[in-house]
């Protein structure tokens, strides 16, 4: 009986700790979404590559759209460096309208989004990685054959003005692993737009 | 040519009592809304008997102007308490007037409200460790105990979790 207590115990633990989602340091898992082009984009297309920019994110919040631009210029920066953005959108468009499919489409077609923007079904992606809230940024890094989580958090620390933009986390974090370094502060802190289940 | 200047001071006369009627009303109805820093949202609250509820909103996010009502009436139960609601919105400062002011106006709220504008990477650490920015969440204080909540919060759980502060429960 005990014994039972013990191994529900560690299960319930385990459970806790996998719903607090990733970590730097961790090894990011393969995922398959339907991009705004109407094709599947998975993780594992982008093999090749020094890594990806993945980047929580949707259309009705007001703090993404401030960075949408500053996004498609990260985006064209970044890519030919190997760093390429991947923007998923985790919401559910039954609790946010403007977030469904083919809203999306004429977002990405307005802003002329040089990116894949993945609508994450059934919202089973976002949660894995732990994203709370868009925009909610996970860089991955190429190591061995695998996906690494190297750095979480924020775009910059000025959402709301970007003229007041002083550090620039994200690229730095990028400059850094394409320097060979690990990124310093591998961790920030945003505000945003909960990311809401029914 | 004195009847026409007669005409003219009798219009500017109608344009400056109209003008001043435009000034009370707008003073009557709006409360000024300060752009502050950190440290100055902390000094809105103290270490002492007074139940502190700091509220991180915006007129933008959804659930947060979901909750905002039964705020409202949580402020109102404890209107004779040592009871002190304040409201900190997340919106853009340019929108103080054309959207923060007429939202406040629309849905009757009296309640303390500021304009945080701060290095969040910083700030957000310094409410909670355990949060990381999404809004809405609330902060409880009183005397040295501390709540924090980082989600939509119904009437019955701001009930429960104000009166355990209330009788130190937490």
């Amino acid at each position: 009986m005990k014994r039972i207590q013990l191994i529900l115990a560690t299960l319930l633990l385990s459970s806790v700790i996998l719903a607090q989602g990733y970590k730097v340091g961790d090894v990011a898992s393969d995922f398959t979404l339907k991009n705004v082009d109407g094709k599947m984009v998975s993780l594992s297309d982008y093999n090749d590559q020094k890594g990806a920019i993945i980047i929580f994110t949707c259309n009705h919040c007001p703090f993404s759209v401030a960075y949408e631009d500053r996004i498609i210029a990260l985006d064209q920066k970044y890519k030919k460096k190997g760093f390429p953005v991947i923007a998923i959108n985790p919401n559910d468009p039954q609790v946010y309208a403007e977030d469904s499919y083919d809203n999306m489409i004429i977002r990405a077609k307005e802003k002329g989004f040089t990116f894949p923007y993945v609508i994450d079904e059934g919202q089973k992606v976002f949660p894995v990685y732990g994203a709370t809230k868009t925009p909610h940024v996970y860089l991955l890094q190429k190591v061995n054959n695998v996906f690494k989580v190297a750095y979480i958090g924020a775009i910059d620390n000025s959402a709301r003005d970007e003229s007041m933009v002083s550090k620039t986390y994200l690229a730095d974090a990028i400059d850094a692993l394409l320097k060979g370094k690990q990124p310093t502060p591998a961790l920030t802190k945003a505000v945003g737009c909960s990311i809401k289940t029914k | 040519m004195v009847r026409i200047s007669c005409m003219y001071a009798q219009k500017n006369i109608l344009f400056l009592i109209m003008f001043s009627a435009v000034l009370v009303s707008t003073k009557s109805y709006s409360q000024d809304i300060e752009t502050i820093n950190f440290e100055q949202l902390e000094e809105l609250w103290d270490n002492n008997d007074t139940l502190y509820v700091v509220n991180f909103w915006a007129t933008w996010c959804q659930p947060c102007v979901e909750e905002l009502p039964d705020f409202m009436r949580l402020n109102n139960d404890y209107q004779n308490e040592k009871f002190k609601m304040i409201l900190v919105s997340l919106d853009f400062p340019k929108h103080i007037n054309t959207r923060v002011k007429p939202f406040l106006k629309q849905n009757n709220i009296n309640t303390k409200v500021v304009l945080l504008d701060d290095d969040p990477n910083i700030w957000i650490n310094l409410i909670s460790k355990n949060w990381d920015g999404a809004i809405p969440a609330t902060l409880f204080l009183k005397n040295n105990k501390r709540a924090f909540h980082p989600k939509q919060l119904t009437y019955k759980q701001l009930i429960t979790i104000t009166q355990n502060l209330q009788q130190n429960k937490l």
